[in-house]
């Protein structure tokens, strides 16, 4: 609800009362483009360049573009749509996609919706859980996820035990689907947690005032509260469960491979035309499901990833138990063993005796966790990591500033709308293609296997989340103290920088955050264009998985969860410290 | 970052951003030219598509070694496929001085594209090698037998012998492991040789036929995609017998102590190719290098004594015997392999594309 | 007069109440309600009765307790102990949604996704109120609120008058029992508050509804009220019609919450029963009797409208009816258009008189007498240190 003034006609909101004023401030258009230039630059080069590679190696039989004498060939997208083998893989993608949404809703809603009800410490707490794996590799979790659902694995013996038969779901669709669920459950519980604790609990109350039951009122004025929020995650979701290819290359047999790993496969047999053609085909059913959503939903809001959007629960709506609500705490529970067990099974799996992992260990030994201490085959991939990830979180947050900066400050909404919707598109963008097109690139700027490109390609898919979150602050944002500092003299620069930034500093802080745990755990751009001797963590972590698993992976991973528990735990304990305060300092007050 | 600063300075109107990294990442390879007398520094960055165990111990023994000798160190850079060396090697960007190619084919092929350089004979003693393991472009390492092996606990009266047993559900329970790759996996071969072709007549191979054989136990086969997730198969009990690389088989008893035994009846075995890009940064230390391998016999019999595959492939005079016990019966050498087939890699040169094709719509089904 | 509730039975209310008021209804007995937040009581045990068809405010700072004890009207928080009445039946236990209330909030919680008639109708649509009937009564309601012509527009596309119309009519369209009103009119600035406020009382009489008004702005209170109730910490301090409360605070801190006054610390000299002797400086004065005083420490508090200048000296007559309350010297004199407001400082005591702008003024630095009719001083105890 804007605040308004009351008129006999409808009137303006008061927000934009201010904004002449700081528009004449801002700037000329010449500045602003130079603002953007930087920004519009990288972009080109490590987005639009990329894609355009692949869509030009699609239209060669070979895979080759020659630009000497350019061919325009559709042989490879007719195979895609004739060839009943492709048809299947492509068949079975769509499927693997949709039913991983389905089921990351099913748990992801109850679960976000319980965390919302909690007070705001055990809030934070339980999202933490959620995202401890976030920090640790995807592909560490699906190795323990390997040993778990291995017929020596506790799913299997569980079953066993109880008397449900033979249950191995490795290498079958089963396994594929909780892999993927696994994969994409926090992303959902994120968007879905922020878009709820939005909600004004008020108007649950005023539906309950006017009669309403909880299921009419859940229906009736909850749902459609969070419908956007709902929308955009399940999209976010279907379109990374539609081209993540580490989940079915590492739990799906072969019947289980999709458009993903097929595209991996072809380029391994230098294939390429197959394969771009394939990827261009993901990225147009992509662009498809984004164009629906934005229709169904008015628009894209994924921007509830990070943890600054938790902007705590109203009391005004207290905890109360009801058989829904223990469905939810049920579900959470669930949620959260489900995310947090492959993390905790890294443990075991690191004390073993034995020269390669296995499961259940044999003996018990501590020197796997020396060695990472020790060996430079660790080391190095972790500072490259940190390096790396550090690298992109900064630079992400330079161009979200820049970008954000400039779009909150324009009239004009189809600028903003068109604006907005180019800095999502790497999101969107399957992650194959855009690596396959990033490598091409790279290698002719001479970038491949330099942090710099690295940095680059990770702030091409890192910056979108960052933007997300700074402009949602800085437009939420008053505008007018921006011009009270320059009315106390201070220059543009720097009123900028110690009032709108520091303004929205949580924002700044999270989105940093979001970018750097993005490079972090991203495996598909780097295995693809790192080459030379020291790679990132997490594609360390795989090369290992491929060429042998050797005991170190599993302690490095306990190591990483540690480290994440340690922050935890001193999170808790602060914020603890933060809310006696707090408490004390309203007791002294009057209460609100 | 003071290289970049001293580039900046050196070039600085035209350095732009990109410029600059590639210059950094020039820089930070240490290349360097032999020096006026011949002798070799700096780095060979190693293109590696084996990875794991090989690296460790080629990087304690022979690589070790050749440190000692010459102080040119070796950096590994492992890649699962050699799909990066080619497309670097298109766009000549080739950072590597030395590339473990994981087939013959494919060492063949980046000769016929030009992205290789001939072996220097003045410097490669490449006549202490058995012949047809060399070329003018390689020498052939890591010999990979691809034999049929079982846990021994499984089976404890009778023990399988020959590719058909995979096929024999009775006397041999459970599940079979076969690599997703019908090349690496002698899965082909294996059904045909079950399904009675004679050793002689298995090339070209008849794909139909051999699928059809494979259709009989399609259901009972575990597929694994990676050397390492051969024996975790085995150990996470998602089979019990197949068809394993021996030097796996060789890890999984020897380290693990796994009870997997092994038959190198009808077995198959192939080779790798250790060749020097054309644009190698360090092409003269990389030609020592294999001249410095090739004369280390004691480090030969200290790698193979770890895993099981020679490096080269096939040297002169050594035989099963000079190797420590536990690891003779996995060496694919010698006695071993006279009832072993060696796999026909040129028709897998020619027919790749079409076999795989036809293969992995088999698998997709 | 507060009437005693505890006295009548619960049992005669609900059998008297809807016969004797007809079509009033929407009676509500509070009885021992009370709340911890933590430990803390957030609501003392607290005993409240409106009458059927009253307008009752509940008047205090923020954190006195107010909106908590609507919400516990309104069911969307439980009390600790303690037992609701409305209309004779307890309803202490029952869900919001059964308690056939209206509810308006402070942000006005107009549900976003909805049009200005589906909100109004929303309430009906729950009760299953069958189309055609539900249509008038929508029509109905945006008359009533004076929002016709907007029926099909979203809250968004609204000013926040407008959108607290609305609120207002959706909470009664469904023809509540009793409307409970969060400060509706907060967010609102002050020449709409007013507008809006009159309109809140013309719209809770032609529906014959109970209505219960919280604000911290007494202005509103009185305008609307026909009783009401001063919270402060958790209980209510007083209760009574604005007029009661203005002139006969029961305490120091209702006297300064309503509206502004003087106040001259004294001691008392004798009190009985119905008028009480206080010796406030050199000068004794009679004024009401407060039982609620134990102590002998008093303050006298006298509104500025009722203080009168007179010649400044002890000896100086007194005019008829009037008695010297101390003497002043004047520190500033303001012209405000209705009134002329003179601050003085009388031995230390900073006070301020209202006069009719039509009288001479005095000028700044004039020795003065104030003087006080006997029956419009109010007697509240003295309290320690008075809060912030």
């Amino acid at each position: 609800m804007t605040a308004t003034t009351d008129a006999p006609t409808p009137t303006t909101p008061l927000a934009i009362n201010a904004a002449p004023v700081i528009r004449r401030r801002i700037g000329t258009i010449a500045g602003r483009i130079a603002l953007l230039a930087p920004v519009v630059a990288i972009y080109l080069v490590f987005f639009v360049w990329p894609v355009v590679s692949v869509l030009l190696r699609s239209l060669s039989p070979d895979g080759k573009f020659d630009a000497a004498a350019p061919v325009i060939d559709f042989s490879n997208y007719q195979k895609i749509f004739i060839d009943d083998f492709l048809l299947r893989i492509e068949w079975r993608t769509v499927l693997l996609a949709i039913n991983s949404t389905l089921l990351t809703v099913l748990l992801g809603f109850p679960t976000a919706y319980f965390i919302s009800r909690l007070s705001k410490r055990t809030a934070g707490l339980l999202l933490l859980l959620i995202l401890v794996p976030f920090w640790v590799s995807i592909v560490v979790r699906l190795f323990a996820v390997t040993s778990i659902l291995s017929p020596n694995g506790i799913v299997n013996q569980l079953s066993l035990a109880l008397g449900f038969g033979e249950t191995s779901l490795l290498y079958t669709q089963a396994g594929t689907l909780v892999g993927t669920v696994m994969y994409l459950l926090p992303y959902m519980v994120l968007v879905l947690y922020a878009g709820m604790t939005s909600v004004d609990d008020n108007l649950v109350l005023a539906a309950r005032t006017l009669g309403a039951s909880s299921v009419r009122t859940f229906f009736t004025v909850y749902l459609p509260m969070v419908r956007g929020s709902l929308v955009s995650g399940a999209l976010l979701v279907f379109i990374l469960g539609l081209s993540f290819f580490l989940v079915p290359a590492i739990l799906g047999g072969p019947q289980e491979q999709t458009i993903s790993v097929y595209i991996q496969q072809q380029i391994d047999v230098y294939q390429w035309g197959i394969a771009s053609a394939m990827g261009i085909l993901l990225l147009i059913a992509t662009i498809i499901c984004y164009v629906g959503v934005v229709k169904v939903a008015g628009s894209f809001q994924p921007g509830g990833i990070g943890p600054s959007q938790a902007k705590g629960v109203s009391t005004s709506l207290p905890f109360r138990w009801s058989p829904w609500m223990a469905v939810s705490a049920v579900v959470s529970f669930i949620t959260i063993a489900f995310l947090v067990i492959p993390v905790l099974f890294v443990f075991p799996l690191a004390v073993g005796e034995t020269g390669t992992v296995v499961f259940p260990p044999r003996g018990f030994t501590l020197r796997w966790f020396g060695e990472v201490f020790t060996s430079q085959a660790w080391l190095g991939p972790i500072w490259q990591s940190i390096i790396v990830a550090t690298g992109t979180a900064a630079l992400s947050v330079g161009m979200a500033l820049i970008l954000a900066r400039v779009t909150s400050r324009m009239t004009s909404t189809t600028w903003k709308a068109v604006i907005g919707g180019l800095a999502f598109a790497p999101i969107v963008t399957p992650a194959i293609l855009l690596a396959i097109g990033m490598f091409d690139v790279q290698l002719k700027l001479g970038l491949t296997g330099s942090v710099i490109g690295l940095i680059l390609a990770h702030t091409i898919i890192a910056a979108p989340l960052s933007y997300a979150l700074i402009v949602a602050a800085m437009s939420s944002a008053d505008r007018g103290i921006e011009a009270a500092a320059w009315t106390l003299g201070a220059s543009r620069a720097r009123a900028f920088w110690t009032i709108v930034v520091r303004g929205i500093m949580p924002s700044v802080i999270g989105a940093f955050a979001i970018a750097f745990v993005t490079s972090w755990d991203e495996v598909v751009l780097a295995l693809f264009i790192q080459t030379g001797p020291t790679k990132t963590l997490p594609v360390t972590i795989y090369k290992y998985l491929e060429s042998g698993i050797v005991p170190t992976v599993p302690a490095v991973a306990s190591l990483l969860v540690l480290v994440v528990v340690a922050i935890v735990v001193v999170r808790s304990v602060t914020s603890r410290a933060t809310s006696r305060r707090t408490a004390q300092l309203s007791a002294r007050q009057e209460k609100p | 970052m003071r290289t970049i600063r001293r580039h900046r300075l050196l070039f600085a109107g035209a350095a732009t951003i990109a410029s600059a990294i590639a210059l950094t990442s020039c820089s930070s390879e240490g290349t360097s030219a032999p020096s006026e007398d011949g002798a070799i520094s700096g780095d060979i960055l190693f293109y590696d598509t084996s990875g794991g165990q090989v690296w460790e111990e080629l990087n304690s023994t022979l690589f070790a070694d050749f440190t000692a000798d010459t102080g040119v160190t070796v950096t590994d850079d492992y890649n699962e496929a050699a799909t990066k060396f080619f497309a670097a090697s298109e766009a000549g960007q080739v950072p590597w001085s030395l590339a473990f190619l994981p087939t013959v084919n494919d060492a063949e092929k980046a000769a016929d594209e030009g992205y290789l350089a001939k072996i220097d004979t003045s410097i490669v003693p490449v006549d202490k090698l058995v012949e047809g393991t060399y070329s003018d472009y390689g020498i052939e390492v890591g010999t990979f037998g691809m034999v049929l092996t079982w846990d021994d606990e499984a089976y404890p009266d009778e023990k399988p012998s020959e590719m058909a047993d995979l096929w024999d559900l009775d006397t041999f329970p459970g599940k079979r492991c076969f690599f997703n790759n019908p090349q690496y996996g002698w899965t082909l071969e294996a059904a045909l040789l079950a399904d009675g072709v004679a050793p002689d007549e298995l090339y070209p191979l008849d794909v139909d036929r051999a699928l059809g054989k494979l259709d009989e136990i399609k259901s009972d086969i575990t597929w694994w995609t990676s050397g390492a997730q051969s024996i975790e198969s085995f150990e996470n009990g998602s089979c019990d017998i197949g068809i394993l690389w021996a030097n796996r088989a060789f890890v999984a008893a020897s380290e693990n102590g796994f009870p997997a035994s092994i038959t190198w009846n009808e077995a198959g075995y192939s080779n790798s190719v250790w060749s020097i890009p054309a644009d190698a940064p360090n092409a003269a230390a990389a030609q020592q290098l294999l001249a410095n391998v090739i004369e280390n016999t004691d480090g030969q019999i200290a790698f193979a004594s770890k895993v099981p595959t020679p490096i080269p492939a096939s040297v002169i005079g050594l035989e099963p015997s000079s190797f420590p016990d536990d690891v003779q019966q996995f060496l694919p050498i010698g006695d071993n392999v006279t009832n072993s087939i060696k796999q026909d890699v040129g028709y897998y040169s020619e027919n790749i594309d079409a076999v795989l094709d036809q293969f992995n719509r088999w698998l997709g089904e | 007069m507060t009437l005693s509730t505890a006295r009548r039975t619960r049992g005669a209310d609900a059998t008297t109440a809807p016969g004797l008021s007809g079509e009033r209804r929407g009676e509500v007995v509070v009885s021992d309600i009370g709340l911890d937040y933590n430990g803390v009581p957030a609501l003392a045990d607290t005993d409240l009765h409106v009458h059927a068809g009253e307008f009752f405010t509940l008047l205090g700072p923020s954190g006195s307790g107010k909106t908590t004890l609507l919400r516990i009207i309104a069911g969307l928080l439980d009390p600790a102990r303690g037992t609701l009445h409305i209309d004779g039946t307890d309803v202490t236990r029952t869900p919001t949604q059964k308690r056939d209330i209206g509810f308006v909030f402070q942000n006005y919680a107009l549900f976003p996704h909805l049009t200005v008639a589906e909100n109004i109708e929303y309430g009906l649509k729950v009760r299953k109120m069958p189309g055609a009937k539900r249509a008038a009564r929508v029509a109905e309601m945006v008359d009533l609120v004076a929002l016709g012509g907007f029926g099909d527009r979203y809250p968004a596309q609204l000013s926040g008058g407008q959108q607290q119309r609305v609120a207002l009519g959706r909470a009664l369209a469904q023809n509540p029992r009793v409307l409970l009103l969060d400060e509706p009119l907060g967010a609102l600035d002050r020449g709409l508050r007013e507008e809006l406020g009159a309109e809140v009382r013309r719209i809770q009489q032609e529906s014959n509804t109970t209505a219960v008004y919280v604000t911290h702005d007494q202005e509103e209170a009185f305008i609307l009220s026909d009783r009401m109730g001063v919270m402060r910490d958790g209980r209510i301090c007083q209760l009574g019609t604005p007029e009661q409360l203005y002139r006969e605070p029961k305490d120091l801190f209702v006297a300064k919450f309503l509206g502004k006054t003087n106040l001259f610390p004294g001691s008392l000299v004798s009190s009985d029963g119905s008028t009480a002797t206080v010796r406030v400086g050199d000068h004794d004065l009679v004024a009401r009797a407060n039982p609620a005083i134990m102590g002998d420490d008093v303050v006298c508090s006298v509104r500025p409208e009722q203080l009168v200048l007179g010649a400044a000296g002890a000896a100086t007559p007194v005019p008829a009816g009037l008695t010297r309350l101390a003497g002043a010297v004047i520190t500033e004199v303001r012209f405000l258009g209705q009134r002329r407001s003179i601050h003085l400082d009388a031995s230390g005591i900073a006070c301020s008189v209202d006069l009719d702008p039509a009288a001479p003024a005095p000028a700044v630095g004039d020795h003065v007498s104030l003087l006080v009719r006997p029956g419009e001083v109010a007697l509240v105890a003295a309290e320690p240190e008075p809060k912030a």
